[in-house]
């Protein structure tokens, strides 16, 4: 008798996976979680909402103190979805085998630069001139104002040397390097020649909180990077073809005309747009960079 | 208010005490208020003083312990050229209003960060920007000066300096505080201030309304019984007996009382036998004329109410002067009080044989021998029983001592209501009726009726205009001529007085001759007559007639009196008149009374060779041997017997006097002849003269003188 309802139950049990809900969850690195959270919560609720029809029930936005912390918990499955800088989006697709889905606008920017740059008065005028002098970098997590720079001056075959203070000398025929802590000092130190170079991204520069605007005609720029796009959004490797597909052109179709609350909120976003063909070539780049450390 | 401070010495001292208090009160006042206000100003002086010291100390030390604080932490971002740290932490201080400067510099006094974005000051030298003589520039230290306070303080890390962060702080705010408290500080000041003052006046106020009611309070409670004293003597001067002027007290307000209430004791016993002396006869106990007069008015109006009736007796005693001359003031006073005792008790027997009234009867001694009672009658037939009882009790003598005396009273009854209504008609006509007792003949009662007060009104009309008519002239002299019947010539006239008053007219000399006869005027209306007849003779008669013969009327009063014998003679010196041709009338009644005395005047007269006449002889009972005594020159026969003689009669009276007359040798003077026939038996029993209507009614002087002239015409024709 038994056995005459055992097919009848497996068929049962799975149609219940199949049609079972679940929770889409959004992804990012931070060290401001409630603002952040604050800013990428509506958006995981919209697509959440859109997408019920591929048997999304609800969002969830998970942050992570660290780049590590999120490549584990995408490895784990945790995370669905992840907006991020190129870097972080970089370490993401080697690490946990996340895919770019689309490139995104942040705050308004497409792609940066960055860019190195001395007193306009001060002799340094390539980067080669650096060698024996000293160069501040922000902060040792700062892509675009370490990793980069970093990176182009190595190229360079130059050698670079960590200051343990300002007060410490030079060290001849390598580039001694310090961390100014924000951008605002990194500025500052170069036009009060503290430092005889600085490291910045093109967003920062052109920041007048971070660099005083009276400050740059006295600043020149000696050096820019390639452009790189200023934010990614990635989907988790196991993320079901369907609702991959679903999401991309959820997103595309957002533009600040019909969505502009909602895109405002999300990191004062102003758009999508695909992967261009160079930009896995610069995430290879960056990471194979980071790899370099 | 001045009158009320002089009649009061509550209010004098109440206003003393309120005065003095009042003034020392308000010098205290004042004394305090200047005090309060010196140590008013005082501290509000210091104490903007101490809060400007420690709001100025306050704010120094907040700004070197700010400066501390911000040098702490500074001290990384120093060391690290941590500008941006460094900014956030300047422009937290530098958005305070108060500051006016901040730099961060280094020991080469170069300015490493004065809280712009731009570090535009960055690696200038400091001495530039601050104001000059802010010498210490790595030492802990806050300096005043101007309107900032410059505060410098070492940023070190370890023991190394590494720079100094300085900055300014306004005072603005401080001085704003400093203000501020000070306001708050004098407000709170002058609000003590008022309160105080307040206060104090408000005690002043109290005090002095304190003292006034204290004071008040004071001078009634010292002069309360001066008053109490006061209102009891008032009251005792209204004749309150009950009231006392002990008031319980030791006091020398006591001792006072005590005194006033021994005076009253000894006024008020004074007064007692007063009133007792006042009110009541000495001698008999009864009561006086002051009495009766109070007790009459409230006898009648209790009669009044009642509708009793009342009578009221004069009882006078008869000759009662005799008992005093004879039997000595001594036993006149007992014989009085046995007749008031008399009185007492006939009083007393009829009242309880139901004869009297509901009030108790009133007897009276008006003074000497005259007794008052006043009966309540219950019926006016009473009275005469009353009378009758009344009188009766003077019929038996009084004895005394083994001597007896008669002594009679006449008695005025009046009644009330018919005779009179009031005490004084009562009085009056209970007199009135007592004096027509006494005329009446004396021992007998009499009750007043009207007549009697006619008569009594006369007899006052007549004493007191008699006077007045003598002054005035209302009287004057007619003259009835005497005839001489052997000659049928006038030999003379008798001068009769006449009264014309101006009300009541022609009064006839029997209406007022008795009266004034009775009464000491006599003197003066007889030597007036005297006056105007020798006047009339010396004047007018003698140069006519010089044995003219004027006879006039003297009343016997006359001759017991010296002054008038002696005033009817100098009268006759004066006027100059012969004595030979006046002749005195006198009355035989009236001679009788004292018939040595009036041989007395009547020879005094003689000698000074007047000639005297009996008046109305053959009335009176004048024994025939007077007139051989007495010096007297003719006799007046009384008109009655002249009167009689009637024809067919005889009367032998006249003929016997005519005879007597003869036989004496003196003259005769037949009175009254009215008719012829009488004339002529008058004739026939040889009378020698005549007089009366039927030779010459009385006349005017003028008709007299022309009548005497007609008579010597008429002689002259016989001739």
């Amino acid at each position: 008798m038994l056995s005459r309802f055992i097919p009848l139950l497996l068929l049962l049990l799975g149609l219940s996976f199949t049609v079972q809900a679940r929770v889409l969850v959004l992804g990012q690195v931070s060290e401001r979680t409630e603002k952040d959270y604050a800013q990428l919560r509506p958006m995981v609720e919209y697509a959440a909402q859109q997408l019920q029809g591929l048997g999304i029930s609800a969002g969830e936005v998970k942050l992570y103190p660290a780049a590590e912390e999120l490549v584990a918990a995408m490895r784990r499955g945790e995370v669905d979805w992840v907006t991020e800088t190129s870097f972080t989006a970089a370490r993401l697709m080697h690490e946990a085998g996340a895919r770019p889905l689309l490139r995104k606008w942040k705050r308004g920017q497409r792609e940066y630069q960055s860019i190195i740059y001395t007193r306009a008065d001060s002799p340094v005028r390539e980067l080669g001139d650096l060698v024996g002098q000293t160069i501040a970098f922000e902060h040792a997590d700062s892509f675009s104002s370490y990793y980069l720079p970093r990176r182009m001056l190595e190229q360079r075959g130059i050698r670079l040397q960590a200051m343990e203070s300002l007060q410490q000398p030079p060290v001849k025929g390598q580039v001694s390097y310090i961390f100014s802590r924000n951008e605002r000092n990194n500025a500052l130190w170069v036009h009060k020649a503290l430092v005889v170079a600085g490291a910045l991204s093109t967003a920062d520069w052109s920041n007048p909180a971070r660099v005083p605007p009276s400050l740059r005609p006295e600043l020149r720029i000696i050096y820019r990077s390639p452009s790189y796009p200023r934010a990614l959004e990635l989907v988790s490797e196991g993320l079901e073809p369907a609702l991959t597909t679903a999401l991309q052109s959820l997103l595309l179709g957002m533009t600040p005309e019909n969505s502009p609350e909602l895109l405002a909120r999300y990191e004062q976003t102003t758009g999508f747009e695909p992967i261009l063909p160079d930009d896995m070539q610069l995430l290879n780049d960056i990471y194979q960079s980071y790899l370099a450390w | 208010m001045v009158a009320l401070l002089r009649r009061s010495i509550a209010t004098r001292y109440g206003a003393i005490l309120m005065l003095v208090t009042i003034g020392a009160s308000s010098a205290l006042l004042l004394f305090s208020l200047y005090i309060l206000q010196g140590v008013y100003s005082r501290i509000t002086a210091a104490g903007q003083d101490v809060i400007e010291t420690s709001i100025v100390r306050q704010v120094s030390r907040d700004a070197l312990l700010l400066a501390e604080t911000l040098a702490n932490s500074l001290a990384d971002p120093v060391y690290q050229r941590d500008f941006s740290a460094i900014e956030d932490i300047l422009s937290q201080l530098k958005a305070q209003s108060e500051i006016g400067y901040i730099y961060i510099y280094d020991k080469d006094r170069k300015i490493l960060h004065d809280a712009s974005a731009d570090l535009l000051a960055y690696g200038q030298p400091l001495g530039s920007r601050i104001p000059a003589g802010l010498g210490n520039h790595f030492r802990p230290g806050a300096r005043a000066l101007g309107q900032y306070l410059h505060v410098v303080y070492p940023i070190v890390s370890g023991t190394t300096t590494l720079a100094a962060v300085r900055f300014s702080v306004s005072y603005g705010a401080a001085q704003t505080d400093i203000d501020k408290m000070s306001g708050e500080l004098v407000g709170t000041l002058s609000g003590l201030h008022r309160e105080v003052r307040l206060v104090l006046l408000l005690g002043f106020v109290i005090l002095v309304l304190c003292i006034l009611a204290l004071s008040m309070t004071v001078s009634r409670c010292l002069t309360r019984p001066l008053k109490d004293l006061a209102i009891r003597s008032r009251l005792v001067r209204a004749n309150d007996e009950d009231i006392s002027f002990s008031l319980e007290r030791e006091d020398e307000v006591g001792e006072l009382a005590e005194a006033l209430e021994q005076m009253r004791l000894r006024v008020q016993s004074s007064h007692g036998e007063v009133s007792r002396l006042a009110f009541h006869d000495p001698l008999t106990g009864l009561a006086n004329r002051r009495l009766l007069q109070q007790e009459l008015e409230q006898l009648l109006s209790g009669c009044k109410q009642r509708g009793e009736f009342l009578a009221m007796m004069f009882i006078d005693l008869d000759h009662f002067k005799q008992v005093n001359d004879g039997a000595g003031h001594d036993v006149g006073d007992q014989v009085l009080t046995l007749v008031a005792a008399r009185l007492q008790m006939l009083v007393d027997d009829v009242s309880h044989e139901g004869l009297a009234g509901a009030v108790k009867p009133l007897i009276a001694r008006l003074g000497g021998d005259e007794f008052t009672l006043v009966f309540p009658l219950r019926d006016v037939a009473g009275a005469d029983t009353l009378a009758q009882r009344v009188s009766a009790l003077f019929a038996d003598p009084v004895s005394l001592a083994g001597q007896c005396f008669n002594v009679s009273a006449s008695i005025g009854i009046t009644l009330y209501p018919e005779d009179g209504e009031t005490a004084q008609d009562m009085m009056r006509n209970a007199d009135i009726a007592m004096y027509a007792a006494k005329h009446a003949g004396r021992h007998q009662y009499s009750f007043f009726c009207q007549d009697m007060k006619t008569q009594l009104q006369d007899h006052l009309m007549v004493l007191q205009g008699i006077d007045q008519a003598i002054a005035e002239s209302q009287l004057f002299l007619e003259y009835q001529p005497i005839i001489d019947l052997q000659t049928n010539q006038l030999c003379g006239a008798e001068a009769l007085v006449r009264w014309n008053h101006p009300q009541h007219g022609l009064i006839p000399p029997i209406r007022f001759i008795p009266i004034v006869e009775d009464s000491d005027r006599i003197e003066s209306l007889t030597l007036w007559v005297m006056e105007r007849s020798c006047r009339a003779l010396r004047q007018d008669i003698l140069p006519q007639a010089p044995d003219f013969k004027l006879s006039l009327n003297v009343s016997g009063v006359a001759l017991q009196s010296d002054r008038l014998r002696d005033g009817i003679l100098d009268i006759l010196q004066r006027e100059q008149v012969p004595p030979r041709n006046l002749r005195i009338e006198i009355t035989e009644t009236t001679m009788m009374r004292n018939v040595e005395k009036c041989a007395e005047t009547l020879l005094h007269w003689q000698h000074a060779g007047l000639r005297v006449l009996i008046d109305d002889f053959g009335t009176g009972y004048s024994s025939l041997s007077y007139l051989t005594t007495l010096p007297i020159d003719g006799l007046k026969i009384d008109r009655s017997f002249i009167n009689n003689q009637l024809p067919g009669t005889y009367c032998p009276v006249v003929e016997a006097i005519l005879a007597l007359s003869k036989s004496l040798g003196i003259q005769s003077i037949a009175e009254g002849v009215e008719t012829e026939y009488q004339l002529q038996a008058l004739r026939e029993m040889k009378a020698t003269h005549a007089q009366g209507y039927l030779l010459g009614c009385p006349m005017a002087l003028e008709k007299l003188l022309e009548r005497m002239g007609d008579v010597e015409l008429e002689q002259e024709s016989v001739e």
